[in-house]
């Protein structure tokens, strides 16, 4: 990092000195702060306080109770799709299967002694929260997914338009955007000239792209989700700044796969590597071997 | 001791406060210091210049929140002493990586326009903090407020440490988007 960023970087940490106690009091609790439903005039977040405490009492039970209305709303989104005439949408479908995975997650993310046997906390209760927050995560979640459904529908634009609309979108927001686009697409985009072949298993679908840095240095961030665990691939060529991680183990393209880092605490492997241009490309992400083997086998020196 | 208590010491001009904020809250400061600095004997002078910070300002001073108070004034202290030490190597405590993570929120521009004004940067990103979740909001204060690790934080709120990074990523690029919006130079 240069000298300049780091003193930029610097006035931005000491302005943070000057945050509202409140929101300092409030990070300083040691309570889980998960997206839950919260009581506010007897509603919680758009849901029916009934509905709510049903939630919180099911405790582990809930889980399973909403895992199987997730089930059943993806089964019955898919029988419409498939009746003539419907005109059921694979965003629909997607957007049912958005809310169904906020759901679960909440529900996965609330398995705590807090919220086991329909017990919660007081101080959460002090603490109302907009239902507005919820719709706001349901929303962002929603844009990822119709991001990989727009991939899924198979744009019908030519593709010099798509090109140059992507061109446009990025060159609009440069320094931190996120596109629809492929693995391929967005290395070109972001001016990368090492050619990559990225092949994530099925189930993983793009879920966000970034491209960071100054014109001619860019630094591609590209990720894939299948719905518990993100894939995240950063890439830099090598003429660009590199922003990462230092901590993590550096490999080298020609024997990576023998020298594998070990899984961290949270079950994720992370680990730079070193292509023979001196483009570096940074892999966080939860696949087994072979998996990551199949996905990195399209590399230049492997 | 309760904090009313302690702060009618200061006003007495009763030494006894700085031993009785020791007690309450050296263990508290003591910790902001050490993950900016990364070093026992700079933490712990960070921590002494601190309550002699306090002692000094209350009176007139009469803080609501007396951990709030101590630990801003241990962590500037703390800034300050890292940023003319810098002996940090990269990859050695968090506070190196904040600031790597951090710089990703500064707009690029080639203007010359002075910098802007600490306190108006302040009411920016105090505003900016407002418009977050109480999660992001949460997760983003531990990191760049409290110099905590992602994994810390992770366990703390008992979320998957993945969740923790992406929550980051996204409001760095918030952040970001925001100061740009503001116009802001830094």
């Amino acid at each position: 990092m240069s000298r300049q960023k780091e003193e930029q970087a610097l006035r931005i940490m000491k302005a943070l000195s000057g945050v509202d106690e409140e929101l300092l009091e409030r990070c300083g609790r040691p309570q889980p702060v998960e997206d839950t439903v919260r009581e506010r005039d007897g509603v919680q977040g758009g849901i029916p306080a009934g509905m709510s405490r049903f939630w919180q009492t099911a405790g582990k039970a809930g889980g399973f109770c909403a895992a199987a209305v997730c089930l059943a709303v993806i089964w019955a989104v898919r029988w419409r799709a498939q009746v003539p005439g419907c005109g059921e949408t694979i965003r629909e479908e997607a957007d049912a299967g958005v809310l169904c995975e906020e759901a679960e997650n909440a529900v996965q993310e609330n398995d705590s002694p807090q919220f086991s046997g329909g017990e919660v906390s007081g101080e959460l209760n002090s603490e109302p929260w907009g239902g507005g927050e919820q719709e706001a995560a349901l929303q962002q979640s929603s844009e990822e997914q119709e991001i990989a459904a727009d991939e899924a529908s198979q744009d019908k634009r030519t593709e010099p338009d798509l090109a140059d609309d992507l061109k446009k979108e990025l060159s609009e927001s440069l320094n931190i955007s996120v596109i629809s686009v492929s693995w391929e697409e967005a290395c070109a985009l972001a001016g990368i000239e090492e050619q990559i072949r990225i092949e994530p298993p099925a189930e993983y679908v793009p879920s966000s792209v970034a491209v960071s840095g100054e014109e001619g240095g860019h630094v591609l961030q590209y990720a894939w989700s299948d719905g518990e665990h993100t894939l995240c691939l950063k890439l830099a060529g090598k003429d660009s700044v590199w922003i990462g991680d230092s901590a993590l183990p550096v490999l080298n393209a020609a024997d990576w796969a023998d020298c594998l880092p070990e899984a961290d605490s949270d079950g994720g492997i992370r680990f730079v590597m070193v292509l023979e241009s001196g483009a570096r490309l940074e892999y966080e992400g939860w696949l087994t071997k072979e998996e990551l083997e199949a996905l990195l086998d399209g590399l230049p020196d492997s | 001791m309760e904090d009313t208590e302690i702060l009618d010491l200061y006003w007495k001009r009763d030494e006894r406060a700085i031993a009785e904020t020791q007690n309450a809250y050296g263990s508290y400061c003591h910790s902001i210091a050490w993950r900016i600095l990364y070093d026992r004997e700079d933490a712990d002078e960070c921590v002494n210049d601190t309550w002699l910070r306090a002692w000094n300002a209350i009176p007139p001073g009469r803080p609501g929140r007396l951990a709030l108070f101590l630990g801003t004034i241990t962590r500037n202290l703390s800034i300050d002493r890292w940023k003319r030490r810098k002996s940090m190597k990269r990859g050695k405590g968090e506070m190196s990586v904040s600031l790597d993570e951090l710089a990703e929120c500064i707009p690029d521009t080639k203007s010359t326009e002075d910098a802007v004004a600490a306190a108006e940067l302040e009411r920016l990103i105090n505003s900016f903090l407002h418009t977050l979740s109480e999660k992001d909001c949460n997760i983003f204060l531990r990191r760049y407020w409290y110099v905590e690790e992602c994994g810390a934080i992770a366990g703390r709120y008992s979320m998957n440490l993945n969740t923790v990074k992406t929550s980051l990523f996204r409001t760095r690029a918030r952040l970001r988007s925001y100061l740009e919006k503001e116009g802001i130079v830094i």
